[in-house]
């Protein structure tokens, strides 16, 4: 009964947790290369060069501050953007900058590190708690600050300015991953719930944590609002879940802080090391659930593919509709996927109206008028996409709508320049 | 694109829990084939295969009249416009010849295929663009120019009009909130006769739930299938013709209204939650 299901709830995940039928009606083809449980974490080990690419933070406009041949610790800024200085690019792991490649005008593309062994960490530091604004800043000169996410736009939150409320997203992006409660360790609970605190402090907002599954804390922290979101498909994206918690808009910014960032924090508290470590879900088209893996950030996905003995093919970083080829682990997206060719959407010459078909508007089941919101980004009405939830938007939470639009507008490009138009009005 | 590529985008999407389109609908002029091809089986099944079928030449000359009108006057809007031609034209010929009164003289026919296609479709830039449906303006301008006469002479078939509004349905190219709350009021109401059903059927799977003149707001569209059936009651009864097309037409006006209404009252619940 799965084209009844399509009738009457359109988009919205399936009810049983799983992706789209159409992905469990795929033929097995061959064995499975996965014999491990769901939950079990595959560690990586460390590679001779960690790369941080550029496009991590794509708006920046950097300032180096370790040239090549330079030891930079664990944590400590490699790159600063020349408007908000806020905004960093982190070495993972203390290295040797080996090379520090630009982009076109002048954009950073690439800073490869090479990893050196981790000095003794001085005891945990201690957070300026009773000044929030000075506790902001040691974050952002300790690497933390680079974890975070703001909405409107998606980059590094402005630590000048509390937010309306924080939201600590403690769950994996792809929608076949396990929930974090089911890996997480009772040491790193104690770790993540030491970090969550602190954040939650920082911001001096309402916080919630957003997560499936069990709770992740056990219920520690109750000042915290919990929000138990369903599994599978659609309802995934930080849109959704920002738009559920309220919506963001310039007056009124969100910060989306992932419980990795949050639990590497309370770790660095605790023991006074950054931690580089991150996991990410893993899925390539032999799968039919994504691996666990863990390892530094900026591990080039050659060398995580030769350890897992996988076909070298291009690796997409977080939502695969968005097409974001990475040569290395990146930071600020827990979901890779293999794939055999890059994903582009129809482009036709002609862009055609916006219409509200069910598939269009299944892109974005959570919102009341999908087709609306998309429409005034096609228009280039920024007051009204604003009206209508543009700023609780990235450009990976339209991306499956430029795949699926019958006239064709590029939605992420769209909504990326609305970002940078909002982004200039409030400066 | 290549079976490779659209396999691969296929899994990406069914990744997200979406499901792709179907081969031919990936672009609006595929979605703008098939409803030509639903009007077709029903003109066909209504002309050609229904008990009382007419002469074909009395059910095709106007089709003809308005096919090659819709046809001319997109032809010259895209000439004019230097851009590709409208899709639509089909479709709508086929719901105005199965929907023109009968005895309206072939000139008439012309000038309201022609009306309606400029005034409601190509003077706002195309289909999706304006908030009217081209057929709905056609056939409310014949009915004006003469208002003595009564409806189709051969209404559509019901149970074509059925079959066609479902596969439409199934295709997700009609809203089901309108034809839902509009199939309700109806049986509330007494429902039509079996005489205007195929009528009603046709224009609310076609016109009332058409995607380029649905409200963009989804309680508005539960509201605007509702209210829609309950005008055409007030107006003249649910198997009048006439009182269902101009029922559309102020529909159409009204829909940016509705999609207001709807907006606030979802905003103050929201407040008040």
């Amino acid at each position: 009964m799965t084209w009844a299901k399509g009738l009457f709830s359109p988009g919205i995940y399936q009810g049983d947790g799983l992706p789209c039928a159409l992905r469990q009606d795929r033929p097995n083809e061959g064995s499975s290369e996965i014999t491990a449980p769901a939950s079990q974490i595959i560690e990586i080990p460390l590679t001779r060069s960690l790369v941080l690419e550029g496009v991590e933070t794509p708006r920046m406009r950097p300032v180096i501050l370790a040239e090549p041949g330079a030891e930079v610790g664990g944590g400590r800024p490699v790159a600063r953007d020349r408007r908000h200085p806020w905004v960093t690019l982190v070495a993972p792991q203390r290295g040797r900058i080996r090379e520090i490649v630009r982009g076109p005008r002048r954009s950073l593309a690439r800073v490869e590190i090479e990893p050196l062994a981790e000095a003794a960490a001085p005891s945990g530091p201690q957070i300026l708690a009773d000044k929030p604004a000075a506790a902001r800043m040691q974050l952002v000169e300790a690497g933390f600050w680079a974890g975070l996410r703001c909405r409107p736009g998606d980059g590094a939150p402005d630590p000048a300015h509390a937010p309306a409320r924080l939201i600590v997203v403690a769950r994996l992006s792809d929608p076949a991953a396990p929930a974090v409660a089911e890996f997480l360790g009772a040491e790193d609970r104690g770790l993540l719930e030491t970090g969550v605190s602190t954040l939650s402090e920082l911001a001096g907002a309402p916080a919630t944590l957003v997560h499936d599954g069990p709770d992740p804390l056990g219920g520690a922290l109750a000042a915290v609002k919990r929000r138990s979101l369903p599994r599978g498909g659609t309802m995934r994206g930080l849109g959704a879940i920002v738009a559920r918690e309220g919506g963001a808009s310039a007056d009124a910014p969100v910060w989306i802080a992932d419980w990795q960032e949050a639990l590497a924090l309370g770790r660095w508290l605790a023991t006074g090391h950054f931690d580089g470590r991150r996991i990410w879900t893993l899925l390539s088209e032999e799968d039919d659930r994504p691996r666990l893996i863990r390892a530094v950030i900026g591990t080039p996905v050659g060398a995580v593919l030769e350890a897992l003995s996988l076909e070298g093919r291009p690796c997409l970083a977080g939502a695969p509709l968005l097409g974001r080829a990475v040569e290395s682990l990146p930071r600020r997206a827990d979901r890779l996927t293999l794939v055999r060719e890059v994903p582009v959407p129809r482009r036709p010459r002609w862009t055609g109206p916006v219409l509200p078909i069910r598939r269009l508007e299944s892109t974005l089941p959570w919102h009341e008028a999908p087709a609306a919101l998309l429409r005034a980004l096609a228009a280039g009405d920024d007051a009204r996409a604003e009206a209508l939830g543009a700023g609780a938007l990235a450009p990976e939470d339209v991306a499956a709508a430029a795949f699926l639009c019958p006239g064709g507008h590029d939605y992420p490009q769209l909504l990326s320049a609305f970002l940078d138009r909002l982004d200039e009005a409030m400066a | 694109m290549n079976r490779a590529c659209r396999s691969e985008r296929a899994r990406l999407l069914a990744a997200e829990g979406l499901r792709p389109p179907l081969p031919g609908l990936e672009t609006q002029a595929g979605a703008d084939a098939v409803r030509a091809l639903l009007l077709a089986i029903v003109a066909g099944w209504t002309w050609l295969a229904a008990p009382g079928s007419p002469a074909p030449a009395a059910a095709f000359l106007p089709l003809a009249l308005c096919l090659g009108t819709l046809l001319a006057a997109q032809a010259a809007f895209a000439l004019l416009r230097r851009r590709p031609m409208e899709t639509g034209g089909v479709a709508t010929a086929l719901m105005l010849a199965l929907l023109m009164p009968a005895g309206l003289p072939l000139h008439q026919v012309v000038l309201a295929a022609l009306v309606g296609i400029v005034l409601g479709e190509l003077i706002f830039g195309g289909r999706g663009f304006g908030f009217l449906e081209p057929a709905v303006v056609g056939l409310a301008f014949a009915y004006f120019s003469s208002p003595g006469l009564g409806g189709p002479a051969n209404p559509p078939a019901p149970e074509a009009a059925a079959l066609a509004g479902l596969v439409l349905l199934g295709l997700g190219l009609a809203d089901f909130r309108v034809i839902l709350a509009g199939l309700a009021t109806a049986l509330a109401l007494g429902g039509p006769d079996w005489h205007g059903a195929g009528g009603f059927l046709l224009l609310l799977a076609f016109a009332a739930a058409d995607a380029a003149t649905v409200p963009l707001w989804r309680l508005a569209r539960w509201a605007l299938g509702a209210g829609l059936v309950a005008l055409v009651a007030l107006l003249g009864g649910l198997s009048d013709g006439r009182a269902l097309v101009f029922a559309l037409l102020l529909a159409g006006v009204f829909a940016p209204l509705l999609d207001s209404a709807a907006r606030a009252a979802i905003a103050e619940w929201r407040r008040m939650r």
